[in-house]
């Protein structure tokens, strides 16, 4: 099955780079969802269902971690994978996503490999359909 | 070369070179002070356990070249002229990131600013190469970088 996925970050660069880089893994897209900042995010996820969503940290108006509360806050919302994709490599900090029920955590730079790996592991047969 | 400026050339190597396939080297960075043309200078700040700022000033040449690179398209291309400076801030946020991890641990927790732009004349590009506190770059043989890591020990 092909999935519908939101791309989260401030960047339109890692946005494409993230598209691409799914493509390139052979992930099975039918849609890719941008989005500039959290808010932004919740926006488009009040009006579309998605099946996984990739979101970045550091963000103006609203952050990724403010926009993983808000989606954990929402009976519907948070029922969809989020896997951040970001600079940071604080274990701390990682196992704070962790706790917030963020499913993965892939580092800057990435190889279209590793998110490959994540998304096959986040989401489990339905990645390979 | 002290040991902080060996780490900061390289985790700029190692982004550079996995981000946007280019390689650079480190040279004396009073070499490269007289260039001509445009260029751009990307700054960040951070705080946490250190605090302070990293910034990186390019010819403006190149960020539509890294763009293109990292993209996967060409360099005239309307997708990377118009993401060029975009490609720098984000550059300069992965960098960030992995080196404030090699150099204040793996458990170490730091806010980034979001990178901000601006536009740097010849004399301003001459002034941060003579700055002995910038590390200077060859990339591919053929473009110039400047790097500025300034960091500030949190009092105990």
């Amino acid at each position: 099955m092909a999935l519908r996925i939101l791309i989260v970050d401030d960047s339109a660069t890692v946005r494409a780079v993230i598209a691409k880089a799914l493509a390139m893994a052979g992930v099975p897209v039918d849609e890719i969802l941008e989005a500039s900042n959290g808010k932004e995010a919740l926006d488009t996820l009040n009006g579309n269902w998605v099946d996984l969503v990739f979101t970045d940290i550091n963000m103006p108006v609203m952050s990724g971690m403010e926009m993983i509360a808000k989606m954990a806050e929402d009976d519907l919302l948070k029922t969809v994978p989020v896997i951040v994709v970001s600079t940071e490599g604080s274990k701390t900090r990682i196992e704070e996503l962790r706790a917030k029920g963020v499913r993965a955590y892939v580092r800057k730079p990435f190889t279209p490999e590793i998110l490959r790996k994540v998304v096959s592991d986040t989401l489990g047969p339905k990645a390979d359909e | 070369m002290s040991e902080r400026n060996s780490i900061v050339a390289k985790v700029f190597c190692d982004v550079l070179e996995k981000s946007v396939f280019m390689f650079g080297e480190r040279v004396d960075a009073n070499t490269l002070a007289d260039q001509e043309g445009e260029f751009a200078l990307a700054s960040i700040r951070f705080t946490g356990q250190v605090a302070g700022t990293l910034e990186i000033a390019v010819p403006r040449a190149m960020c539509a070249e890294m763009a293109a690179n990292m993209l996967g398209t060409e360099p005239g291309d309307e997708a990377s002229t118009h993401q060029a400076e975009d490609t720098l801030k984000e550059i300069l946020n992965v960098m960030c990131g992995n080196l404030l991890t090699v150099l204040a641990g793996d458990t170490a927790v730091f806010d980034l600013t979001i990178p901000q732009l601006a536009s740097l004349s010849p004399e301003g590009w001459s002034r941060l190469a003579r700055d002995s506190a910038t590390l200077g770059f060859d990339v591919d043989g053929i473009s110039a970088v400047l790097l500025r890591l300034d960091m500030m020990e949190k009092k105990q």
